[in-house]
């Protein structure tokens, strides 16, 4: 009996119900959305450590084998994006094993790029150059859908063998305890930052918005609610009632948001509002899984209506009405006011100063919004108040008449908003360095180190390089004269011998080459096998970094190179993903702000101040009314001035507001260009 | 134990001012009580009291010897369960449901079976001469039907007591007079005690006795409450 009472009560057609019957699924589908994107992301993140750990070399150690695979790992890059380069090599004559996603070796001085490398080439020439004639790689060998890696061959004649960080590698897979190679170092996403942000961005909107959702009023559901209380049933009655009933409105919202989400992750190619890239299917969550998730949230729901559901407080036969009135303080009004005084008051001083005194006042207007809110209530209560139409009398003097209960919600947006400022202003904070300071002038310097050095290695370099002064580097000496190479760079001061540097000249070398152990000159150097060269150039550090590493990976083995540039600050693809959390948390605490304001409004009007023979005909009367007040957006009533103001704005505004709030969070806070932000490199 | 009411020195308090104060009255089983009185001087509060859902300030309610406002909150709602039938000023039946559905609410709450539970609930609702819309929905009949069916959700699980609000204030004079002569005739053929809060003469007229709360001067209000 009780579930039937509770479905019937569920799909009631009593107008006073309405309200309930539309905001519960509402609140229930944005909640199980953000929880399945939450489970999408765990599924996504598994999958692609899965992928990670299918690479992970188990080394060879005691007992090599001829089909050992050699590999030597190291970074490159390409404009602002480091990646993974490993250079790879058989060990003997057998066929090698070969890392997941390589179908076949390259041929010697050949590559095999990810996808999104070799997309990458296709745009630009210059990094075609660098990778002419290459394989691509298989998804199962590449993280991510946008993983940047390349499997290189040295030149023919040129071996890796020697070479410092130099892996024999015996089979690929999880190691299960023998000593493993992983190539990519990790993933650069710190993935448990990613995992803990999903819970604090996603879980907790996802259960407020619930909370939010079924906590709204109807007036139907108290008055059916008191009525078989009156009659006897038992508060655990009417709780399972009333979790029944929740349960029967929020699990078709639930189930249409999951399938909705489905069918909009299966066409993904990156996750929204992050950018981050992935392989089709990545995202999608096992069936079983949202299946599970479905359900739990359903009775999740349920619970939550049991937990705030109040028996007592189901006033229809009640004599006297519960609502009590509430007062706006006007003391609520100095933070505001104080905080609007110093941005309007900066604004008007300009300058520096007056500009950060105007962004103070800005975000502290922010943080106190959630105190004046009431205030605002009242405020916006007296000016509908006096309109003409009903709707807008009753909605303001609904909002006159407790404004600190509605302007409540307000304190979710404004805390959500706080958080996400002091959030965005600390990792900023934690992961900024001081960028490097790029040597002025014309001069640009890179330092490239290589396996299997060669007579003429330099030579070699120097022509395939076109232009530029290559000098070898020995046991931190330039073997060149200084006064020499002050004639390719031009700022370099010598002593009055012209063998040595200045100590200024010195530092300068030091600044140009980010190798800390340039000490000085040594013409007469043997450079014979030299396997570490500085080359020196005019013009731009990145056009020589570029050029460099292209002719280095076509006549030289494994080259690894070192410039300023490579000091140059990287944007960490954390700051997306954060900057995707904050926006979809924001977003979601708005909708439940929403639901709570519109519900203390609309859904609620019916309760102050009345007899119970008034208010059930109130009831009756309310009804039809309630439905232009909140509902009635296809024939629009002139009178409808509350949803007319503000919830039709807000609705229309919302889809819009996503791209531009996340452009100005990322231009105003500098998070989407190379700023200040912390390399993201493998520790090679 | 005798399924009477005894009220003794109640005073009931709404937000702001006392109803009334000091009221003390006795309902024998069988017998019917008239509580007249305007609109806001508490015959609901009352009737609420006496039910069991308004906590008093002061005084006693004892039905079938039992102290209401004694009980656990969980005892009380058994007590009403199994010892009240109340019938509400416009029926408030389940609009989902049938009338032979809703007269066998309260037995489907105390644990009756359904066929069990409608099977009684039939009978009642032939008493009351609604035998041909007992499976139709509350929004298919008359007000004064659907006011017989409240009665007969009201009597059908035995109550020791009916409590009814403004029981014909919904109705036209020729079914108010109808519903009130089946409520009094019913609840007496059972053996109930019957309270009604009203301010319809035709009821005040067939009742055995008649409390007019007018009567019951208002005592002061307790120091500290509210203005």
């Amino acid at each position: 009996m009780i579930v039937r009472v509770a479905l019937s009560l569920a799909r009631t057609p009593d107008p006073a119900h309405r309200w309930r019957q539309t905001a519960v699924p509402l609140a229930a589908a944005v909640s199980i959305f953000l929880l399945l994107a939450a489970g999408s992301l765990i599924s996504l993140l598994d999958r692609e450590a899965e992928r990670g750990s299918d690479r992970i070399g188990t080394l060879a150690g005691s007992s090599p084998s001829p089909s050992d695979l050699l590999m030597v790992p190291r970074t490159d890059n390409w404009a602002d994006s480091v990646y993974i380069s490993i250079s790879i090599e058989p060990a003997g004559a057998a066929a090698p094993v070969l890392p997941p996603g390589l179908g076949r070796l390259p041929s010697p001085g050949r590559a095999a790029l990810s996808p999104a490398l070799h997309e990458l080439t296709l745009r630009e020439p210059m990094l075609a150059s660098r990778y002419p004639h290459h394989l691509v790689l298989d998804p199962a060998g590449i993280r991510s859908g946008g993983e940047l890696l390349a499997y290189t061959r040295p030149p023919a004649g040129r071996t890796i063998r020697g070479y410092t960080s130099l892996q024999r590698v015996q089979r690929f897979g999880p190691p299960h305890g023998a000593q493993g190679f992983d190539p990519s170092y990790g993933s650069p996403v710190d993935f448990f930052a990613i995992a803990a942000g999903a819970s604090a961005f996603l879980l907790i909107p996802s259960l407020l918005v619930l909370i939010a959702g079924v906590a709204t009023a109807s007036p139907a559901r108290d008055r059916r609610f008191a009525i078989l209380r009156a009659l006897g049933a038992s508060r655990g009655t009417i709780a399972r009632l009333g979790m029944v009933e929740t349960i029967a409105l929020a699990l078709p919202g639930a189930v249409g948001a999951a399938l909705v989400f489905r069918g909009f992750v299966g066409g993904l190619t990156s996750v929204p509002l992050v950018g981050h890239a992935v392989l089709p299917g990545d995202l999608q969550a096992p069936f079983a899984f949202c299946l599970g998730l479905i359900v739990a949230h359903a009775l999740l729901a349920g619970a939550i209506a049991v937990a705030i559901g109040r028996p007592s407080a189901a006033t229809s036969v009640r004599p006297r009405p519960i609502a009590g009135r509430s007062r706006a303080r006007w003391w609520r009004a100095i933070p505001l006011g104080l905080a609007l005084g110093l941005a309007v008051g900066g604004a008007a001083a300009g300058g520096e100063s007056g500009g950060t005194a105007m962004i103070i006042g800005l975000v502290s207007a922010v943080a106190a919004l959630p105190v004046a809110g009431p205030g605002l209530m009242a405020l916006l209560g007296g000016v509908l108040a006096r309109s003409p139409s009903v709707s807008g009398l009753l909605a303001g003097r609904r909002l006159q008449w407790d404004p600190v209960r509605i302007g409540r919600p307000f304190g979710l947006c404004g805390a959500m908003v706080v958080l996400a400022i002091a959030t965005v202003c600390y990792v900023a904070l934690a992961r900024s360095v001081e960028p490097t300071r790029l040597p002025a002038g014309p001069d640009a310097a890179v330092s490239v180190s290589w396996a299997d050095p060669h007579r003429g290695d330099l030579d070699l370099l120097a022509d395939e390089l076109g232009s530029g002064t290559v000098v070898g580097l020995v046991r931190s000496r330039l073997a060149i004269d200084c006064s020499e190479l002050a004639e390719q760079v031009g700022s370099l001061q010598c002593d009055s011998g012209g063998e040595q540097a200045t100590k200024s000249g010195l530092g300068l070398l030091r600044r140009l080459l980010p190798v800390e152990s340039v000490s000085g000159f040594d013409p007469g150097a043997s450079t014979r096998t030299a396997d570490t060269a500085a080359v020196f150039d005019h013009g731009s550090l990145q056009a020589l970094d570029r050029r460099l590493r292209t002719a280095a990976d076509r006549v030289l083995a494994a080259p690894s190179l070192s410039s300023a540039f490579d000091l140059d600050s990287q944007p960490s693809e954390l700051v997306g993903w954060l900057t995707g959390a904050i926006l979809l948390a924001g977003l979601a605490l708005a909708f439940g702000a929403l639901l709570l304001v519109v519900d203390a409004v609309c859904g609620r009007v019916p309760r102050a101040g009345y007899s119970r023979r008034l208010e059930s005909r109130r009831d009756a009367w309310f009804g039809s009314r309630r439905r232009f007040l909140c509902f009635r957006f296809g024939r629009w009533p002139g009178r409808g001035r509350w949803s007319a103001f503000v919830l039709r704005p807000c609705l229309s505004a919302a889809p819009g507001l996503i791209p531009r709030s996340r452009r100005s969070a990322a231009s105003s806070l500098q998070l989407a260009g190379p700023g200040s932000w912390a390399p993201v490199r493998s520790p090679i | 134990m005798t399924h009477e009411v005894v009220v003794r020195d109640l005073a009931v308090e709404v937000p702001g001012r006392r109803l009334f104060g000091g009221l003390s009255f006795r309902v024998p089983a069988g017998s019917v009580l008239a509580v007249v009185a305007p609109s806001g001087t508490g015959k609901t509060s009352l009737l609420n009291c006496v039910a069991g859902l308004t906590r008093p300030v002061e005084g006693s309610v004892e039905i079938a010897d039992e102290s209401v406002w004694d009980l656990t909150d969980a005892k009380r709602t058994a007590f009403r369960l199994r010892n009240i039938g109340m019938v509400f000023q416009f029926a408030e039946l389940i609009p989902e449901l049938t009338l032979r559905e809703n007269a066998a609410l309260p037995l489907r709450l105390l644990g009756a079976s359904r066929a069990e539970a409608e099977r009684r609930a039939q009978a009642r609702i032939c008493d009351l001469g609604i035998a041909d819309q007992a499976t139709l929905h509350p929004s298919a009949v008359s007000g004064g039907e659907a006011q017989r069916a409240g009665i007969a959700r009201a009597l059908v699980h035995r109550p020791s007591v009916l409590l009814a609000d403004e029981p014909t204030g919904a109705l036209d004079q020729a079914s108010a007079r109808t519903v009130a002569d089946l409520l009094t005739r019913t609840a007496r053929a059972s053996g109930a005690a019957v309270i009604v809060g009203t301010h319809d003469p035709s009821i005040a007229a067939i009742a055995d006795a008649v409390i007019d709360l007018r009567s019951v001067a208002p005592a002061p209000a307790p120091p500290g409450s509210a203005p």
